[in-house]
């Protein structure tokens, strides 16, 4: 996390009103900071990842990770010769229960968690959208994530869809069984 | 709408009276002596376009705010005085999750993709129920109903 960095986060959070006032001042200055970096990367954003820049998730529950690597038959399908890898990010909403936002990265290789060693205001049980960042790279971008267990979830991808479902009702599903 | 004086039970605020510290918990720890002296107001609040907070109904005490925030309400208090209004905001949140084991609470920065008349917040984490205590700050305020 380059702008709302981790350090930033715990200064925000200080117990002492005055301290975390005085983060929240130079948290409008990195907000303001990475708008201008977004903006400056509009053109080059895919429709997916512009949307994911322009979407909301903090607060959200991750409920899942799931990565998937799909060898295509290149005489089948009529491709060439390659895999696609997406990984699968579950988020709940506690406001809206009854949705769920999908994120489904395209091309990622590998992701990076990255522990950042400070406690408070961290939680181990927190696992919680906090904040995002998000820049090009080579080939692609690469999404940074703050978590509200303290890591620093890295994700690199060629695009992103992100679809929001609802959830089958479970007392529905239980009179179907 | 009608104005409240916030506090608990005896119509004045508390803000300056610091909580008791609970094990893992967050607490303002410097009591505020120096600001304005205008209590900061309590509303129930609802969310409305460009990230607004609306003023709803007028709260009479931190005690009943800790309740309706137990409820999953929001709640925003309004004022003068970032400084009072966050410390309020921050004894609310705290008294709502009283003899939660395992429980703290989390203010948070507005969120840019809110809109810009969000407000920033307090939650409890980990989070289980809906809702916040909003804040208004120096820049940011709350809209009237």
């Amino acid at each position: 996390m380059k702008f709302f960095t981790p350090e930033l986060y715990r200064r925000f959070t200080d117990r002492h009103i005055k301290e975390s006032i005085k983060a929240s001042k130079l948290w409008d200055v990195a907000d303001r900071e990475y708008t201008a970096h977004l903006k400056s990367i509009q053109d080059v954003l895919t429709d997916g990842a512009r949307k994911l820049s322009e979407s909301c998730f903090h607060d959200r529950i991750i409920d899942s990770v799931s990565h998937s690597s799909l060898d295509l038959d290149s005489r089948a399908f009529r491709l060439p010769d390659h895999s696609i890898s997406t990984t699968t990010v579950v988020l709940r909403n506690l406001d809206e229960p009854a949705f769920a936002d999908l994120l489904m990265y395209f091309g990622v290789v590998q992701i990076e968690e990255i522990s950042h060693g400070i406690e408070y205001p961290f939680h181990p049980n927190a696992n919680e959208w906090r904040y995002d960042e998000l820049y090009l790279q080579k080939n692609g971008f690469v999404q940074h994530i703050l978590l509200g267990n303290g890591k620093e979830l890295v994700i690199p991808f060629s695009d992103v869809a992100i679809y929001r479902i609802r959830l089958p009702n479970p007392v529905e599903m239980a009179s179907v069984g | 709408m009608g104005r409240s004086r916030s506090g608990s039970g005896s119509g004045r605020s508390k803000a300056n009276s610091g909580s008791s510290s609970r094990s893992g918990t967050a607490q303002p720890a410097n009591p505020i002596t120096n600001e304005e002296d205008v209590e900061p107001l309590l509303f129930e609040a609802s969310l409305g376009p460009n990230g607004s907070v609306i003023r709803g109904s007028p709260i009479y005490s931190v005690r009943d705010a800790a309740q309706i925030r137990r409820t999953g309400m929001n709640i925003v208090v309004c004022g003068s005085s970032e400084v009072r209004n966050q410390e309020l905001a921050a004894r609310i949140e705290q008294e709502s999750i009283a003899g939660e084991a395992g429980r703290t609470i989390l203010p948070c920065r507005p969120h840019r993709q809110a809109g810009p008349e969000a407000l920033p917040h307090y939650h409890e984490s980990p989070r289980y129920r809906t809702g916040h205590t909003f804040w208004e700050t120096d820049e940011r305020k709350a809209r009237e109903a």
